[in-house]
C-alpha cells in the first residue's frame, strides 16, 4: 500500500514526459516545412507580431502611468495616458488619480504584471495581465499607511480593449475576464 | 496572606477585567466615523478607506465617511431639520444637500451591486452610488464614490431598476385536442410553469418590485385577434375557434405538421414597496410582459357523411 504513491508519482511524471513530447513534436508541425516558406503567410505572421509587441510596450508605459497618476506626483494625470489609452480611458484613469489627491490618498510602490497576453484581429484586440497588487500600498499623502484591503492581496486578472488609432494601439475599456484566466 | 492560590485568582481576576475592556473598545473602535483631522485617527482602524472594483480589473480606493459639514444629516440628501443647507438652483447640481454640497448622483448606480462595500452599508436604503457636488466657493466640483440615501426625486430611477429585476418565468405552451385541433373546434391553450403568479425583484435601494399575473395574452396565429385570458389556465384554458385549415402554413410541429404559430405572454401587475409600505412612481410602468413563448397548432377538417333517410 506504501509503495502505490511512488509508483502514481513515476507514471504520472512518464505520462507528464509524454504529452510534453507530443506537444513538442505537434508544435514543429506548426511550423510547417522551412523548405517551402509562404511569403504571404510569413509577412502576416511578421505585422502580427509587430503588432503584438507594440501593444505589449503600450500596456507596459499605460501601467506605468496609472502608477504615475496615482502616485500624487502628477499635476496634471491625464498627460501621462496621451499617445497610450482611449479619450475615455484617459478620464477614467484621471478621474481616479484626481479623486485621490482630494482625498489625500496616494499609492506607493507599483504592481507586479505577470502573464501578459495578447490577442490581435485586424484593428482591434485585447490585453491581458496578471496584476499583483499587494506592494502596491495605498496611504495618506500625510504618509500614513492605510491598510490594505484583503482584495488587494491576491493577484487579479485584467483584460483590455486595444485599438489601433492613426497607426497606434491605444489602451481601451477594461473587459470583465469572464473566468477564464487566472493568476 | 498572599498564598499561591490567591495569586492566581488576582490574576486571573485582572485578566478577565482587561479582557473585559479590550472587548468593550474594540466594537466601539469600528463603528467610529472618522475624525475630520486625518492625523488624529490610528490608520491602522480606520474603517473610512474601503477598496472597490469600480471596472472590471480595476480597482479604487474610497474614503466613504461623510465630510465635516455633513454631520448634521448624516449624508442623507438634506432630509434632516432645518431644511436644505446648500443651494440647489445650478445645474447639475440641483438633487440633494451633502452638508453645504448641492450634489447629483448617478441613480441607478452605474456599480453592480454586489461591488458595494456592503459592510459599511449606514443603513437599508442607502444606494452606493457617484456623486458629484458643486463646493461654494471651490471650482472644482466634489467627485466621490459613496454611500446616499436617495432623494425622493431620486426613486423613479431606482423603479426602473427594481422593475429590471422582476424576471418572468420560463413557461410552456400547449393546447387541446393535443398534437391536431380542428376547423370549428374548440381549441384550449394551456400554459405550464407559471409558479404561484407571484415574481419578487431583488432590492433596489430602498425599492423593490413584486409582480402579480393579471392576465395571458395568446396570439393564436392566425390573423385574429389576440386573447386575454384568465390566468389560471388549469381551471380555466383560453379557448379559441379555428376557421380555416393551417395546411399552407410554413410553421412546422416536430412532427412535420404545417401548423399556426401561436404564441403567447405573461402580463404582470407591477406594485413598488419602500419599508414595506406601497409606493407610487410616476413615469414608471405599473405592468410588465414577459417574452412570447409558443407552439406550432396544426388545424385539420373533419369531413362530415351526411346521409338522407
Amino acid at each position: 500500500m506504501s509503495g502505490s504513491f511512488p509508483r502514481a508519482g513515476r507514471r504520472f511524471t512518464v505520462g507528464l514526459v509524454c504529452i510534453a513530447v507530443v506537444a513538442a513534436c505537434s508544435g514543429d508541425d506548426d511550423l510547417g516545412d522551412p523548405a517551402s516558406p509562404e511569403p504571404r503567410a510569413t509577412v502576416t505572421d511578421d505585422a502580427a507580431t509587430r503588432a503584438e509587441d507594440e501593444i505589449r510596450t503600450v500596456f507596459e508605459q499605460f501601467i506605468d502611468a496609472v502608477v504615475e497618476a496615482q502616485s500624487g506626483r502628477s499635476d496634471d494625470p491625464a498627460t501621462l495616458f496621451e499617445g497610450l489609452a482611449t479619450d475615455e480611458t484617459i478620464e477614467f484613469n484621471a478621474g481616479i488619480a484626481s479623486r485621490y489627491a482630494d482625498q489625500g490618498i496616494v499609492r506607493v510602490g507599483e504592481p507586479v504584471i505577470s502573464d501578459v497576453n495578447v490577442q490581435v484581429v485586424d484593428r482591434s484586440g485585447v490585453v491581458s495581465a496578471c496584476m499583483d497588487e499587494s506592494e502596491w500600498a495605498p496611504q495618506l499623502a500625510s504618509g500614513e499607511a492605510i491598510p490594505p484591503a484583503e482584495e488587494q492581496l491576491t493577484p487579479h486578472p485584467v483584460v483590455y480593449e486595444v485599438v489601433e488609432s492613426d497607426g497606434a494601439w491605444l489602451i481601451g475599456d477594461p473587459i470583465e475576464p469572464g473566468g477564464t484566466i487566472t493568476c | 496572606m498572599l498564598t499561591p492560590r490567591r495569586v492566581s485568582q488576582v490574576l486571573l481576576a485582572a485578566a478577565v477585567l482587561l479582557a473585559g475592556l479590550l472587548g468593550g473598545v474594540v466594537p466601539g473602535q469600528a463603528a467610529t466615523v472618522r475624525p475630520a483631522a486625518a492625523d488624529a485617527v490610528d490608520p491602522a482602524n480606520d474603517p473610512c478607506y474601503v477598496l472597490i472594483q469600480v471596472r472590471p480589473g480595476v480597482f479604487e480606493y474610497v474614503n466613504i465617511c461623510p465630510d465635516p459639514d455633513e454631520n448634521d444629516d448624516g449624508g442623507d440628501g438634506g432630509s434632516g431639520g432645518g431644511g436644505p443647507r446648500c443651494d440647489l438652483t445650478e445645474e447639475p447640481y440641483d438633487e440633494f444637500c451633502l452638508g453645504t454640497k448641492a450634489c447629483r448622483a448617478d441613480i441607478p448606480s452605474p456599480l453592480p451591486e454586489d461591488e458595494w462595500p456592503e459592510h459599511t452599508r449606514p443603513g437599508p436604503d442607502h444606494i452606493f452610488t457617484f456623486v458629484q457636488c458643486r463646493v461654494p466657493g471651490q471650482e472644482e466640483p466634489y467627485e466621490r464614490w459613496r454611500w446616499i440615501e436617495p432623494y425622493e426625486g431620486a426613486l423613479p430611477g431606482l423603479g426602473w431598476q427594481a422593475l429590471g429585476r422582476l424576471q418572468t418565468p420560463a413557461f410552456t405552451m400547449r393546447f387541446e385536442p393535443a398534437g391536431m385541433t380542428y376547423v370549428g373546434a374548440d381549441t384550449r391553450f394551456l400554459l405550464d410553469g407559471l409558479g404561484d403568479g407571484e415574481i419578487i425583484g431583488s432590492v433596489a435601494g430602498p425599492l423593490q418590485a413584486t409582480g402579480t399575473l393579471s392576465h395571458v395574452e395568446i396570439d393564436p396565429g392566425d390573423g385574429s385577434d389576440t386573447i386575454d385570458c384568465d390566468p389560471d389556465l388549469r381551471s380555466r384554458a383560453c379557448e379559441h375557434v379555428y376557421l380555416e385549415m393551417s395546411h399552407d402554413q410554413t410553421a412546422e410541429d416536430f412532427d412535420g405538421n404545417p401548423g399556426f404559430a401561436a404564441q403567447a405572454r405573461l402580463v404582470y401587475d407591477v406594485t413598488f414597496t419602500m419599508g414595506g409600505a406601497e409606493v407610487n412612481l410616476p413615469g414608471v410602468p405599473d405592468s410588465l410582459e414577459s417574452p412570447w413563448n409558443g407552439t406550432v397548432v396544426p388545424v385539420g377538417e373533419i369531413q362530415a357523411l351526411v346521409r338522407t333517410r
